[in-house]
């Protein structure tokens, strides 16, 4: 991992054994949406507290505590997270079972990229709201004649389909102004959400002019009075000339900047930074793939309402579940450390996806954030790591033996298949036993547990061949498991390649629970490749 | 005295929530209710699981392409080891009743007639029986199903052919319907949408020319493994995708965008491209809409490797050796005629009947003909009716989830309530 990591809260974790979980949430953000989940986690039993910006507004009233200040630092696992809280007088250590990140979007002004210098004839989408919203009028010209006014949308970078909805709101209301123009230069109209496409209809039937624009996008020309709009025509190939009394430029949507100390704390997040969730459909709620984390709105890459709506019941939904898990006594496997192995090289902090290891004097898997997906177990130098039900009920002796050592390497003769059992192992459900007469089944908890000196363990056995099936890069639930799990075959090649032994016996594929077809193809080339070698 | 056994069955078939529709929505609905401790009862129409999504292939290049189709086989293995729903596929609603808070409905089954477990896949049944369609198999790797839509024996007609041939005995003929009472406090509807019918956009050339099929057609072939360029006269060389049919068209009534198409067709251009690179791939568009974060850097790929064509043709027809033909306005707006190997038909989603009994209560239409309010809403119109998924609008795989997840929050509030009613 990189140095960002290294440096980051692991060394100064805070882990605690678990006597209480932590019914307090902490919910970052500061419009509409953070009092909406602070209001819904308060009537469903939790005890929530609103962390806003310090230019945000404090509520008038409210039932929940909201403090306003920034994040300092975060330690610590679901239930029990330590978290330090600077406001404008003091420095706070508080407590929290969970941390809800709803914070509203960055607007980053796409206005730089047009223009140099921002004159007063140039406003951004939201600054342009504001304007309407304060009461601002654009009240005809003094000579009679027209106004003008121009928007740019979806040009020098896409736009969100929010931003395509605020402008349509802003066409709205720009109607009830006489002798107004509103022109539209976009590259894409973005339609795609409830409504949009007839309010889009409406506004380029009653006049306003939309622009579509392929490649060369519109110019903007400041003269020390004028602004003027130089473009091609899209239809006509004709060049044009607008001379606009306003310019509205949307912005670029990002998470806010406030993620950062959430960001430092999750190993795996430089994969999905600067957003908190991975972008992978096995993440369609609020969940991170750190457990007690949740992600809303812009920190996952969602930005219009509707969205945003179902993002603020995902979180209660997402707290509920997680307090059932909490507690409940449920079978469940998690990684163990053998501290007398321990040589506290932090591999395995550095290297959870989950962030499921902190240190405190020594590495501690915290079991409720464990996904038992076996990364740590594998790189780990010393095998101090091992998979078990039950972390602390584990006796001295069954420690003794070296961990995720497999004795059993299966029958001597068949083809060794090793799949994930997020996508492998659904996948081989779907092919019919007759057609792994030959095959032996390796089931692990995610294709990053692979160890590569069980391979060469099961080659010295006399293995007819292994597959790695790993889920698509970019699809891994444990986000990098199944690249470690590439990396390991493409390594173990090379040791077979040296040693002289048919490396082309081991193969790793890519595979998803609904392409059964790729797994039987890699078994009738590698049936193709034995025979053909006898 | 038969008080125990009744009581029994009753609670066999009390449970909390019913859910119409074993789609994606409907999975991951019961699976979320399961989380939450909420019991539900499953009731689908079609033999297995799945809906639409069971048809959809994999879309991965080299990388995950997000379409989410596998999300679906997560939710199935997930759901097997939930004891917290009761499944009932074969079976629809028939009738429906309302006592104070509490529904009561009456599900058919119809009787699924194919044993899985006896079931050794020789295929013999569908070569002996009469009808075309009758034996399915939603996608290559699923087992068979006998379609009780279009076996004779449930339009009346004795037919046994192939319980006759099957050397396994799988196949077993036994009460045309069975019915069953359950009740619930709450009922979810989760039917899903159906896909525009192309033929309705009659210039197309929609099943009149060879070479034309719609993206549905396209991926459940790429998906049954069934897509084989060597089959065209000269090769597969050129593919055209055409994006807004049925959608974004007032004149059809779909006076919105389907949300989903540009995604499909972009994912699926890929994968074509990537399996077979030396095709020429074109895209006909009104606009391209974002759908996923960061679409810039998807949509530069994509322009690397498909020409993106700003025009929604006028017409296609068949040309002298009967390829399609795409008519469109291009550059300088002059009429271009491009003759493709392959035309895909990117077709929207469209409204579903629920195919409800009529004693069921009347439920909200939105403006765009969905079940339920204009907005991201899951109120059906009745208390205690809940609706999510593409039943409600049109919503990609993820959205669909998403939805599921917010129908769930809104089932718990009002199970809730009515809990706390009850005692008061």
């Amino acid at each position: 991992m990189n140095r960002r990591v290294i440096e980051s809260v692991f060394l100064t974790g805070n882990y605690r054994i678990r006597d209480q979980v932590s019914t307090r949430a902490l919910i970052l953000g500061g419009d509409k949406y953070g009092f909406r989940i602070a209001d819904l986690l308060m009537r469903n039993g939790f005890e929530p507290t609103l962390l806003i910006g310090p230019e945000d507004k404090l509520p008038a009233t409210s039932t929940f505590e909201t403090i306003q200040g920034a994040i300092r630092n975060i330690s610590g696992f679901i239930g029990n997270f330590q978290i330090q809280i600077q406001t404008s007088t003091d420095l706070r250590d508080t407590r929290f079972g969970f941390i809800v990140a709803a914070q509203p979007a960055n607007r980053l002004s796409k206005i730089d990229s047009f223009v140099s210098s921002k004159s007063d004839k140039i406003y951004s989408l939201s600054e342009f709201k504001q304007f309407l919203d304060s009461g601002g009028k654009l009240s005809p010209k003094e000579d009679g004649g027209w106004q003008h006014v121009a928007f740019f949308f979806d040009l020098k970078g896409s736009s969100e389909i929010s931003q395509f909805d605020t402008l349509l709101s802003i066409l709205d209301r720009l109607e009830m102004f006489d002798q107004l123009q509103s022109y539209v230069f976009t590259r894409n109209v973005k339609v795609a959400s409830a409504g949009l496409e007839p309010r889009f209809r409406y506004q380029r039937q009653h006049g306003v002019v939309f622009f579509k624009f392929d490649q060369a996008d519109p110019v903007i020309v400041q003269n020390e009075k004028d602004l003027k709009i130089e473009f091609v025509e899209p239809l006509l190939k004709e060049e044009m000339e607008l001379m606009p009394d306003i310019v509205v430029i949307d912005e670029i949507l990002t998470p806010a900047d406030s993620l950062e100390p959430i960001l430092k704390m999750i190993p795996s997040s430089p994969a999905c930074a600067p957003y908190l969730q991975p972008e992978s459909t096995r993440f369609c709620g609020v969940e991170t793939q750190k457990a007690g984390i949740y992600a809303v709105g812009p920190a996952r890459g969602v930005f219009d309402q509707e969205s945003l709506n179902a993002d603020v019941d995902a979180v209660r939904v997402s707290l509920l579940k997680a307090m059932r898990g909490l507690s409940s006594t449920l079978y469940k496997q998690t990684a163990f450390i053998d501290h007398s192995r321990c040589v506290f090289c932090l591999t395995c902090v550095r290297l959870c996806p989950h962030g499921a290891i902190g240190f405190d004097f020594r590495p501690e898997v915290d079991p409720l954030s464990c996904e038992a997906c076996g990364v740590c177990v594998t790189e780990c130098p010393m095998s101090a790591i091992q998979m078990c039900c039950d972390g602390n009920t584990v006796s001295s002796d069954q420690t003794e033996k070296a961990p995720s050592q497999d004795t059993n390497t299966g029958e001597a003769g068949k083809i060794k298949l090793f799949v994930c059992s997020r996508s492998g192992l659904q996948a081989t459900a779907k092919i019919g036993p007759n057609f792994l007469t030959d095959v032996e089944i390796f089931e692990l908890s995610c294709a990053g547990s692979l160890d590569p000196d069980f391979l060469l363990r099961i080659f010295r056995a006399g293995a007819a061949g292994i597959i790695v099936a790993g889920c698509f890069k970019g699809n891994c639930g444990s986000v990098y498991g199944s690249t470690l799990a590439h990396e390991r075959v493409v390594k173990t090649t090379k040791i077979l390649e040296h040693a002289q032994i048919d490396a082309d016996k081991l193969e790793f594929i890519y595979v998803a629970g609904n392409t059964p077809d790729r797994i039987v193809d890699a078994i009738t080339r590698m049936r193709k490749r034995n025979t053909n070698g006898k | 005295m038969n008080s125990k056994i009744g009581k029994n069955l009753l609670k066999n078939m009390k449970k909390d929530v019913l859910i119409i529709g074993g789609g994606i929505t409907g999975l991951s609905l019961c699976w979320e209710l399961a989380c939450l401790g909420i019991e539900s009862i499953l009731v689908e129409k079609a033999p297995y699981l799945g809906g639409h999504v069971s048809q959809f292939a994999c879309k991965a290049t080299q990388t995950c392409q997000r379409c989410g189709a596998c999300v679906l086989e997560d939710y199935l293995s997930k759901l097997s080891n939930t004891g917290l729903f009761e499944l009932h596929l074969n079976s629809t609603i028939g009738s429906f009743s309302q006592i104070g808070k509490k529904f009561s409905s009456v599900v058919s089954h119809k009787r699924s007639q194919i044993i899985n477990e006896r079931c050794d896949d020789c295929n013999l049944c569908s070569k002996v029986c009469p009808v075309e369609g009758a034996l399915v198999r939603p996608s290559f790797d699923s087992k068979l199903y006998i379609s009780n839509e279009k076996c004779l024996n449930s339009i009346g007609i004795h037919c046994e052919a192939c319980a006759q041939i099957c050397p396994q005995g799988a196949i077993e003929f036994g009460e045309k319907t069975k019915e069953i009472q359950i009740e619930a406090s709450a009922v979810a509807i989760c039917t899903g949408f159906t896909p525009f019918d192309a033929t309705k956009k009659a210039r197309f050339g929609y099943q009149r020319i060879p070479g034309v099929l719609t993206t549905l057609e396209l991926d459940s072939l790429l998906r049954t493994g069934n897509f084989e360029p060597a089959a065209f006269a000269d090769g597969l060389k050129s593919v055209a995708f055409i994006q807004c049919v049925g959608s974004r068209d007032p004149k059809l009534g779909a006076n919105y965008c389907s949300r989903i198409c540009c995604g499909v067709s972009i994912r699926l251009a890929r994968l074509l491209k990537n399996r077979y690179p030396e095709i020429r791939l074109s895209i006909f568009y009104m606009d391209i809409q974002t759908f996923e974060r960061e679409f810039d850097k998807t949509l530069d790929q994509a322009q690397n490797e498909i020409t993106f064509i700003r025009a929604i043709p006028s017409e296609i027809r068949a040309s002298e050796n009967n390829r399609p033909e795409v008519i469109y306005n291009g550059d300088d707006d002059l009429k271009q005629i491009t003759p493709f190997d392959l035309v895909i038909l990117s077709v929207g989603i469209a409204p579903r009947d629920p195919d409800l009994p009529k004693s069921f209560p009347v439920l909200w239409q939105n403006r765009d003909g969905f079940i339920g309010a204009d907005e991201n809403d899951v109120t059906a119109g009745h208390p205690g009716v809940f609706v999510a998924g593409a039943a409600q609008g049109p919503k990609s795989i993820a959205d669909c989830i998403s939805q599921s997840i917010l129908a769930a929050s809104r089932i718990k509030e009002y199970l809730d309530r009515a809990k706390m009613g009850e005692k008061l």
